[in-house]
């Protein structure tokens, strides 16, 4: 019955539907803040292990997945954007979203252990962060090693791609089409496949690359 | 014969926070409750009904909120609209479904011509002018157009599927802001030409022309102009060889 109303909420069209599902998904969820929006076709798979912050926007059939245990967990902080038919996957770690992260459509975040984006973090459309085996290194998929971390203010270009266990930096641009195999510091500018550093973003204000 | 563009009269909205108020800004564009109800009655009931009946019914009733539709409209379920006052639709266009026609900024507005197919789940989304798609061009499945200076694809083209027709970028010149704050901007309108075939998951950078009869290969990523009937593939996208006569 709770599934079946579920299955009504999420396909429930017009502004009735928006406001249903902003007053009832709550309840399906671990917690969820005020004033979030949902758009139609949202999955949320095993939300009780699913936390969302106040303001945060679900765009339309877009998936958030959870595993079954109570610590393969999404937790996502305020004000946090998720584009058209992006899918983030907690069925084997933790994924959390920091405050202001805006990620674009149709992208994949996957988590083998755990997945962080810190604050503020902008990731384009068709980006795969994932612990998948069509981009990690050869023989070195870390199934037990440390999480992939996205630090506060980087910007992942359009399609870009980020193998399991990688580090990236805050203030990191990464550019369309990047396949990050390396951990990256900060402040730098990253483009190709595999990835590397084009150069450093400059730390002086006055400095214009001519856009 | 096709409907003639409905005047809208254009009611300004307040800068009322109210939530209604947000909702008719963002979704419809126009602050009359007429737009407001027809606008629901027709994505609440007509929208969602699958098979060939809804199929009738919806292009019988959407030329109600479009701004022009021609004859032998398709639409597909579920299709996400905003502002639908400001899209104009020639005869025989198919718009399949879970399609998402999303235009953000009062200016924008989206024109798709005579016979062209826009696949399932492709995303057209306009911050401003106008995103143009020519005759019998087919925008591939799950494929994403952006435009902010301006889109205009040609007749005859092929996007294929995934797609990205990226509209706007972001400034970081700041590196003590974060780039989400910083201004989006954009290198000009994107221009593809006639007979333009372009692959599957290719992005395209904004402000990039790409001539007629030029190709471009799948997972490509075009970042300069392309000139006519060129070939290119490839991170960035370079000429493989030129077809001077196809």
């Amino acid at each position: 019955m709770r599934r079946a109303f579920y299955r009504f909420l999420r396909w429930c069209p017009g502004a009735l539907g928006i406001f249903l599902r902003q007053k009832l998904f709550p309840f399906y969820l671990k917690s969820c803040g005020h004033g979030v929006l949902f758009g139609r076709f949202v999955d949320l798979i095993n939300a009780r292990n699913i936390s969302l912050g106040r303001g945060t926007v679900i765009s339309n059939r877009a998936e958030l997945r959870a595993g079954d245990h109570p610590d393969k967990t999404i937790t996502i902080r305020d004000n946090v954007f998720i584009g058209i038919a992006t899918r983030l996957d907690a069925t084997r770690g933790t994924i959390l979203l920091s405050e202001g992260t805006n990620i674009g459509s149709d992208c994949l975040l996957a988590a083998s252990k755990s997945l962080v984006l810190e604050k503020n973090v902008l990731v384009a459309a068709y980006c795969e962060i994932a612990d998948s085996s069509s981009i990690s290194r050869q023989g070195t998929l870390q199934e037990e090693g440390k999480g992939l971390t996205i630090g506060e203010g980087t910007w992942l270009g359009a399609r870009c791609r980020v193998a399991a266990g990688i580090d990236i930096g805050s203030d990191v641009v990464a550019g369309a089409h990047s396949v990050i195999l390396t951990d990256v510091e900060d402040n730098s500018v990253i483009v190709g496949n595999p990835a590397s550093v084009l150069r450093k973003r400059i730390l002086r204000a006055d400095a214009n690359n001519g856009r | 014969m096709p409907i003639p563009k409905r005047d809208l009269p254009v009611r300004h909205l307040s800068d009322s926070k109210s939530p209604l108020r947000q909702y008719q800004q963002t979704v419809i564009g126009s602050a009359g409750l007429r737009e407001l109800l027809l606008f629901e009655c027709i994505e609440t009931f007509i929208a969602p009904i699958p098979t060939s009946a809804g199929k009738h019914l919806r292009s019988g009733l959407y030329p109600f909120i479009i701004g022009s539709c021609g004859r032998k409209v398709s639409f597909g379920k579920n299709i996400a609209l905003t502002h639908p006052y400001k899209i104009q639709i020639e005869d025989a266009v198919h718009i399949e479904d879970a399609v998402t026609l999303n235009i953000k900024g009062e200016n924008g507005s989206i024109f798709l011509k005579k016979g062209c197919r826009i696949k399932t789940k492709a995303i057209i989304s306009c911050l401003d002018h106008e995103v143009y798609i020519g005759t019998d061009t087919i925008i591939g499945e799950f494929c994403r157009l952006g435009c902010m200076k301006g889109l205009m694809i040609g007749k005859n083209c092929q996007i294929g599927n995934g797609s990205y027709i990226i509209g706007a970028s972001h400034s970081y010149t700041e590196p003590d802001i974060p780039i989400i704050e910083q201004p989006v901007t954009c290198r000009g309108a994107t221009i593809i030409g006639d007979n333009v075939h372009i692959g599957e998951n290719v992005t395209i950078r904004d402000g990039v022309e790409i001539r007629s009869g030029a190709t471009v290969a799948d997972n490509s990523l075009v970042l300069h102009d392309v000139m006519a009937n060129q070939h290119v593939e490839g991170v960035p996208a370079r000429p493989v060889k030129e077809e001077s006569d196809q």
